[in-house]
């Protein structure tokens, strides 16, 4: 009996990644953008609320029922990944570490595996890891594990191992769309890194088109690969299809936070300064993401609005101080933010080179090196760029630091190339920034 | 292998408590109430806008006019009246499908402190909607279109008052979070997310199959709606059969509304006991009960039928309550004290005495409350104070003071189908009841203590104490339905 239920659970799990798979990826310009979007699991076919208010009860009546609790977990995440609100990866891991009481994670892998997605949101991508490998263990034969670990190493910069672990999920994964979405997705992310945005589209369309080919397909999960179509369009500098793509976003997930943060950005881009400061008000509503609150500071300083600026700007820094969790998943934004506005520089180089010490991802080395810059460590800012560079990337910011990083120890010839090839790569990579490497080009003439 | 992973759980959980404590809802949350009342005329609604760190924040450049950086109290007050006008204008209310506008009639405003050295806002509104058209069932829609895209937690209660009955609600009866005030600290809870509502109100007696309004554990909060007394009401015809039936039953709900919890039955008992009641006493107490709670059913249904708009009878009823209470606090508290000084031999300060000669019970009463010696052992054979008129009205007023929710519901429906004259009836008619199984009650008190009083333990010292200690029990009931009323 027990063994049946477990049965149908572990079934229910791994029918539940295959249907959030495509919500899973992250490209390069976007890596660390978001806090808590990264979950996999699917988003509901009832109404969220009713069954989440119906697993609740559940658990309320029989705490021990570890089943309800996973599940739980798994409607969280996916709450979490529509709307962006903390509140719900707080509740999902209370639910996940409740399951794990009642049962350890020998006889509870759905349990193991919603902690895993938990972790993994938290940015604690270690813990992610280890209990992805466990998973691995536990689960011989299923891709699944293979997927959540290949994601935890590719946020610890793990390339190697993580492409490898992406190779096992492709060759034990299954034939149903949604797993071959998923593995689409992976792909494509990995394409990116290496700098081949063709391939990365061509990876995403594909994703797009396995999931919109399922039965019943999930609205986030298709507007999150738009958006991300939408994304890899940017960063390779095509804002007509990337608007495109934004708005068809929206179109199957309205006020879709990403893709209004995303229209925003290419609103500007085009040179529609209203439109994007309308966008951008309007999702720091929905969602006050540091990020979007920095940018929104950024288009009104741009407009000459000052005062509204650095009402953005104070809010941003507020923002990681209030929980230890926010702290913990706005470090690196906030780390850039200070860069970016030449703000607390030694404190900014401090939180980013901490980060560095357990995660190490290209990502990661560029906020060293950037925030090194503005320290004043400039021979710490062109060790850390190396290394952001090292996977051919083609990401007009990485340039552009690297570039303002050369610039600044002199190396006027190499400076100049970077800079052209940033603004070359992406002519508006971000409203702020770009003008600066446009102004720091024209003097170096 | 397996014990590896060990660690990070452990410390990823000790991340979540510390994070969970410190702002459990979201620190960019606006989380919003409201509490629906429906009435004859209008429909009354709270409105309860709290805004979490985040948003406050963002709201802060507006709030904060003359630029100094903080929140002052006129700010907030000001910010608050500004909002007023939108925030109402964005509550959707239609009744019978006629939209109803919102009118804001107190608008109150607070900061506090929250996480982060950041400032909380919260505005609390009192709000009236007055409606056209009313008809003997409305149907009433509500959409609160405030800050819909953004998080947070959104409640919303109907609030059942003035006597209406309420069905087919998607709300429900009660709230979860003391207004905004206490939030659920359960542990798996995702936040409320109701902006919208709809249901059904009457002041006759619910119709068929539809389904009375219930509180979030499912239950049907008080069975007003379905009330055996509102049934009598709503009978087709009143014929002459009908009638006697009708007021043979009132008279017996009220006697079984008697036997439940309340009502001073204990305090009667006690007063009787203590002091020489007789059987003249006690039909006194119930006349006093049966003609104090009739007035006292008509009074607070007037009320409630004509000046809902100023005093909410949920509002008196507390009051009445108290008054009662301290009615029999004060009443036990004298006693108490005459009675212990009677019992310890003690002169009696208080020369202000009533003489009230009632001493149809054939004991020789002290007009000085002096106690003496017969053959040497002391006892009082008068204790000072006995059975006084006027305790015994304050008594009766006490018991009856404090209207029953059921007669009170029993008198508007019987106002709400044009049967004054029967409804008024069948409330002397239910109080009567009332009255009589506390007048019977009594009865029996005495008859035990008179059955006791010839045996030998009368002269019992424990048995002489038994006055003082029932003088202390009214003062302590007193004290608790003081205590019950208030909280």
């Amino acid at each position: 009996m027990k063994q049946s239920v477990l049965f149908q659970f572990v079934l229910f799990i791994v029918a539940g990644f295959i249907f959030g798979a495509c919500g899973h990826v992250q490209t390069a310009p976007s890596a660390d953008q978001k806090a808590a979007n990264e979950a996999i699991l699917p988003e509901t076919r009832a109404p969220a609320n009713e069954t989440i208010r119906f697993l609740e009860n559940r658990v309320k009546r029989d705490p021990d029922d570890f089943i309800a609790n996973n599940k739980l977990a798994s409607e969280y995440l996916g709450r979490l990944r529509e709307t962006g609100d903390i509140t719900y990866l707080n509740l999902a891991a209370l639910a996940a570490n409740g399951s794990l009481k009642t049962l350890p994670a020998e006889q509870n892998k759905g349990g193991l595996a919603v902690l895993t997605l938990v972790e993994f949101s938290s940015h604690n991508f270690g813990a992610a890891r280890d209990h992805a490998r466990l998973l691995t263990e536990l689960e011989p034969g299923k891709g699944y594990p293979f997927q959540f670990l290949g994601d935890a190493l590719l946020e610890l910069g793990q390339y190697d191992e993580a492409e490898a672990a992406f190779r096992q999920m492709e060759k034990l994964g299954g034939i149903s769309p949604l797993t071959k979405a998923s593995m689409e997705q992976r792909m494509a992310r990995l394409a990116l890194l290496h700098g081949d945005s063709k391939g990365a589209a061509r990876h995403f369309s594909e994703a797009l088109k396995l999931a919109t080919s399922t039965p019943v397909p999930s609205k986030e999960t298709v507007a999150w690969c738009q958006w991300q179509l939408g994304e890899t369009a940017f960063a390779s500098g095509d804002y007509k299809a990337a608007e495109k793509y934004y708005r068809e976003s929206l179109a199957t997930f309205p006020d879709y936070f990403r893709s209004l943060a995303s229209l925003g950005r290419v609103r500007a881009a085009l040179g529609d300064q209203n439109a994007a400061i309308e966008l951008f008000e309007k999702v720091t509503r929905i969602l006050p993401d540091p990020n979007f609150v920095a940018t929104l500071g950024d288009l009104y300083k741009l407009a000459g609005r000052e005062q509204e600026a650095a009402n953005q700007y104070a809010l941003v820094e507020k923002i990681g101080g209030l929980t230890a969790l926010s702290g913990e998943l706005y470090n690196r934004q906030l780390a850039l933010f200070y860069a970016d506005h030449d703000l607390n520089p030694d404190q900014a180089y401090l939180n980013a080179a901490k980060e560095y010490e357990t995660r190490r991802d290209i990502y990661g080395a560029d906020a060293v090196a950037w925030t090194a810059l503005k320290a004043g460590k400039t021979v710490e800012a062109q060790a850390a760029i190396k290394e952001a560079l090292k996977l051919g990337t083609k990401d007009a910011k990485l340039y552009y630091h690297a570039g303002m990083i050369e610039n600044a120890v002199g190396n006027r010839k190499e400076a100049t190339r970077l800079l052209a090839l940033a603004l070359k790569t992406n002519p508006s990579f971000d409203p702020l920034q770009s003008e600066t490497a446009k102004k720091t080009l024209e003097a170096l003439k | 292998m397996t014990s590896k992973p060990v660690l990070p759980v452990l410390l990823f959980a000790a991340l979540f408590v510390v994070s969970a404590a410190a702002h459990p809802l979201g620190n960019f949350s606006v989380n919003q109430y409201s509490r629906l009342e429906p009435g004859r005329s209008q429909i009354k609604l709270r409105q309860v806008l709290d805004m979490a760190e985040i948003p406050t924040f963002q709201e802060s450049p507006s709030i904060d006019t003359d630029k100094d950086g903080k929140l002052s109290q006129d700010e907030i007050n000001a910010y608050a009246q500004r909002l007023t006008q939108q925030y109402s204008a964005n509550l959707i209310l239609t009744v019978n499908g006629q939209s109803v506008p919102v009118k804001a009639v107190s608008t109150n405003a607070a900061i506090s402190a929250g996480a982060g050295d950041l400032p909380i806002l919260q505005i609390k509104w009192d709000m009236i909607a007055d409606i056209l058209v009313s008809g003997e069932v409305n149907r009433v829609v509500f959409k609160n279109n405030n800050y819909a895209e953004r998080a947070g937690w959104n409640e919303i209660v109907v609030n059942r008052a003035n006597g209406a009955s309420i069905f087919d609600s998607t709300a429900y009866g009660n709230g979860l979070s003391d207004e905004l005030v206490n939030y659920p600290q359960e542990s798996l809870m995702a936040p409320l997310a109701e902006r919208t509502a709809s249901f059904s109100y009457s002041f006759g007696s619910i119709p068929e199959n539809a389904r009375p309004l219930a509180n979030r554990d499912g239950k049907v909060s008080a069975p007003v709606q379905r009330d055996k007394l509102a049934e009598l009401i709503a009978v087709p015809e009143i014929t002459l059969s009908v009638a006697l039936l009708g007021l043979l039953f009132a008279v017996a709900l009220g006697a079984m509304h008697a036997m439940s919890p309340g009502h001073g039955k204990t305090v009667v008992g006690a007063y009787l006991v203590g002091s020489k009641g007789t059987t003249k006493h006690a039909i006194f107490l119930g006349l006093t009960v049966t003609i104090t709670h009739t007035l006292g059913v008509f009074a607070l249904g007037l009320i409630t039928l004509f000046a809902s708009n100023y005093v909410l009878p949920e509002r008196i009823m507390p009051f009445l309550g108290f008054v009662s209470g301290l009615l029999v606090f004060f009443i036990g508290i004298s006693l108490f004290k005459d009675r212990l000084f009677a019992f310890m031999g003690w002169k009696k300060v208080v020369l202000d005495h009533h003489h009230d000669h009632d001493g149809d019970d054939g004991v020789p009463h002290s007009h000085d409350g002096v106690t003496h010696t017969h053959g040497g052992s002391t006892h009082s054979h008068a204790l000072p104070d006995e059975i006084t008129w006027r305790n015994l009205l304050a008594l009766g007023i006490s018991g009856g003071l404090l209207p029953c929710p059921t007669a009170l519901v029993l008198m508007l429906a019987a106002i709400s189908r044009g049967r004054v004259g029967y409804g008024l009836i069948l409330t002397i008619a239910f109080s009567v009841g009332l009255a009589a199984t506390l007048t019977i009650i009594g009865l029996i008190f005495l008859n035990i203590r008179n059955f006791f009083g010839r045996t030998a333990l009368s002269n019992n010292r424990l048995f002489k104490i038994l006055p003082v200690f029932s003088a202390f029990v009214i003062a302590f009931v007193g004290a608790v339905i003081c205590y019950n009323s208030v909280a």
